[in-house]
């Protein structure tokens, strides 16, 4: 016979139940009808038949397959291979001995003597899905498996391999294997679970997930020098006036590192020493603007070389005058104290926009649009006897804040543009700004009779840190933030160069989420 | 933190039984596996799945990426196909599931839309009402994919600002679709503001653009 043993199995299966069932029903085998089976089976010896009907299959199969089927209703089983957990899955041999020849009719075969090797059948059962895993974190989790009538044992391969170790529990009448380990290795890995029951074995697949360390995944390109309007991807600068300091750092975010683009920050300080002015300007070119670096770059240039002439200005010299004198109200002075603003402030981003009209003539084909950026502007002076007076101007996102540590206060001069979804903000470049109005918005003056530090930063530092405008109105939250530029960012560093060198070290602190370029300038 | 919902659209109808409907599960299951290499995307996206034939399920809800396991997709007989329900139940969803920025909390990136169909909305009137219903909901981007011979797509591009066209609805094409889809998804790092609509990566030469 050149068959396979199963199909040889079938054809002489087919045999056997002909076979017994002509000899019962006292009939050729080829006459056989279903309404005489269906006669005989209703009747008391039916029930009879049904019984030596299935001994005998089982018997014809044994001798065929050398399978063996414990039954039910209770016949003693045979002695089985050992069922130890653990156990791997059993592989059928061939067959043994010789092929029998079919059944006689009218003869029940022959139990064979040696008991056969176990082979049982492979059931492919239904995915299991358990949940996705971090690669380099803990993880633990559960998957219910479909429910057996008896006993069975359970192996799993795969897992281990991929550091997981499994435990099968039973809660309340259910059966659950849980998993537990911290996976290294990303990908989508495959368990093999088998249950292993008298009968059967069945197999269910695990596909588990596990997704990669974003940190891993982050690349560090070198911005492309060749592009046109190239920066440096990190910048800062510092100064120290008797023990007064002003520190500023600029650093390329993650996802520009990640493309290898170019920062789209940009600053610059400034303090003049013939009038006594702290001069800071910084800003956050848009991300999708093709010379957005480029515009911020002009921004903070034009509107701080624009500040150096006004503070230096006879109009703006006499600020001092106007100042409230003990005891009255700024408001007072209100007047003049606007047009301070305006002039040394105002006019100085509006400076800048007229900057970057300029730069869209000298590139051929661009727009305002392509050089989008925000600016933060200050201006501040001590005014001894009446304390710090600040001036800024604020369009987009980021923030400008005074805080004090005692109390802890914090004052935030403006708001920042926000839309409805994130990324959404105003920008310079937009026309709608220059109205005497819109600008008179974005215009702060203010007399502080001492402060601990006053900050101007993009967004980049504002939402890992503040995620949101109330938090970022929140002087405990300021607090925070403060003690950790001192303890982290070095801020209280004997050496001012060291400082603004810890500063830019310290911009590049990993938040999930806040891959932007950052850029922060400090007064202390 | 900012997450970047992304909500797919796709036509389970009848036609696309066999042959057309394995294609998208395979392209799919690139797409999220491409996504999942993507730090950015890792972090921030966010994934919908909304099925549309006779009946319009939501098949996964808005799910982060790392969490996010496929789901099983199955298509009817026949039946008709019912894109501007899915539209409707679409909306709910985003008005569900999709935050906004207020004083106390840091709202989402602008969700981005991708319809992928196989012929033409058979609710078309329901679907015309909804059509400027969705673009009021600020999607950074609405991207249709017209797929096969009998895809209509001056239909899609009332809707969409972008229609690609998939000649063939085989395995091929829809990799091609997904790949693009994945680009533009990890494209949805940039920040916006300045237009309303984000800047999508050049599609392939093999994906035919409409508009």
């Amino acid at each position: 016979m050149t068959q396979e043993p199963s199909t040889n199995g079938e054809i002489s299966l087919n045999h056997a139940v002909r076979g017994l069932l002509a000899s019962t029903l006292n009939c050729p085998e080829e006459t056989i009808r279903l309404e005489d089976i269906e006669t005989f089976l209703g009747q008391d010896s039916g029930a009879k038949l049904i019984t030596t009907f299935r001994e005998s299959l089982q018997s014809a199969w044994t001798n065929f397959e050398g399978a063996r089927v414990s039954d039910a209703a209770g016949r003693p089983d045979s002695p089985s291979p050992d069922r130890s957990e653990g156990l791997t899955p059993w592989v059928p041999g061939p067959p043994v001995g010789e092929v029998p020849q079919p059944p006689r009719p009218g003869g029940v075969p022959s139990q064979p003597t040696a008991p056969a090797p176990v082979a049982r059948k492979v059931v492919v059962g239904k995915p299991l899905v358990l949940k996705n895993a971090n690669a380099g974190k803990p993880f633990e989790s559960k998957v219910l498996l479909p429910a057996l009538g008896g006993a069975f044992t359970l192996t799993c391969e795969g897992a281990e391999a991929q550091g997981l170790s499994w435990q099968l529990r039973e809660e309340e009448g259910k059966k659950l294997l849980y998993f537990s380990g911290t996976p290294s290795q990303h990908g989508e890995h495959t368990f093999i679970i088998t249950l292993v029951t008298d009968q059967e074995e069945i197999q269910h697949q695990i596909r588990w997930v596990v997704n990669p360390d974003p940190k891993s995944l982050w690349k560090n390109l070198p911005s492309d020098t060749s592009k046109p309007f190239w920066k440096p991807d990190s910048d800062s600068k510092s100064l120290e006036v008797q023990g007064r300091r002003l520190v500023a750092a600029s650093q390329r975010g993650r996802s520009h590192g990640h493309e290898g683009s170019c920062r789209d920050d940009d600053f610059q300080i400034t303090y003049l020493e013939d009038v006594g002015w702290y001069l800071i300007a910084v800003a956050d070119g848009a991300g999708s603007s093709k010379f957005s670096r480029r515009g911020a770059q002009v921004a903070v240039t034009a509107a701080l070389k624009h500040m150096e002439d006004s503070v230096r200005s006879e109009r703006v010299q006499i600020l001092a005058d106007a100042l409230p004198k003990d005891g009255e109200d700024i408001a007072t002075n209100r007047e003049v104290m606007t047009g301070f603003v305006w002039e040394a402030v105002g006019n100085a981003a509006f400076t800048a926009y007229k900057a970057i009209e300029r730069e869209t003539e000298s590139v051929p084909g661009s727009v305002m649009k392509d050089f989008a950026t925000t600016l933060l502007l200050g201006a501040v002076k001590e005014f001894p006897g009446h304390g710090w007076v600040a001036m800024t101007y604020w369009v987009g996102d980021g923030g400008i804040g005074v805080y004090d540590a005692q109390g802890p206060s914090v004052k935030i001069l403006g708001n920042p543009d926000e839309g409805e979804f994130a990324g959404q903000t105003r920008f310079l470049t937009m026309s709608d700004l220059w109205t005497p109005d819109e600008l008179i918005k974005r215009l702060r003056i203010r007399l502080f009779p001492s402060f601990t530090g006053m900050i101007w930063m993009t967004d980049g530092i504002t939402d890992p840190i503040f995620q949101t405008d109330n938090n970022l109105n929140d002087a405990s939250r300021w607090s925070g933030f403060w003690d950790s530029l001192e303890q982290e960012a070095g801020l209280r560093e004997p050496e001012v160069g060291v400082a603004q060198e810890k500063l830019l070290q310290w911009m590049d602190f990993w938040s999930q989420g806040n891959h932007d370029d950052r850029t922060l300038a400090v007064l202390y | 933190m900012r997450r970047l919902p992304v909500y797919l659209l796709l036509d389970t109808s009848g036609s696309m039984k066999g042959e057309p409907i394995e294609a998208v599960k395979v392209g799919l299951g690139a797409l999220v596996s491409s996504l999942r290499q993507d730090p950015f995307a890792l972090e921030s996206v966010h994934l919908s799945i909304i099925t549309f034939d006779r009946d319009v399920t939501v098949l996964v809800p808005l799910t982060p990426l790392d969490m996010f396991q496929m789901p099983a997709i199955t298509t009817p007989e026949s039946g008709p196909t019912h894109l501007g329900q899915a539209l409707e139940l679409l909306l709910q969803r985003v008005d569900q599931e999709v935050l906004r920025s207020t004083p106390e909390r840091k709202g989402d990136w602008k969700p981005l839309l991708f319809i992928m169909t196989d012929g033409s909305p058979s609710d078309l009137q329901l679907y015309r009402q909804m059509v400027p219903e969705i673009k009021k909901r600020g999607f950074g981007t609405v991207v249709g994919c017209a797929a096969g011979a009998k895809a209509k797509t001056d239909l899609l591009l009332e809707l969409c600002s972008q229609v690609v066209v998939l000649e063939t609805t085989d395995a091929a094409g829809f990799a091609r679709y997904f790949k693009w889809v994945s680009a533009s998804v990890s494209a949805g790092n940039l920040s916006m503001g300045v237009q309303s609509e984000i800047a999508l990566p050049p599609p392939p030469p093999e994906l035919q653009v409409l508009v």
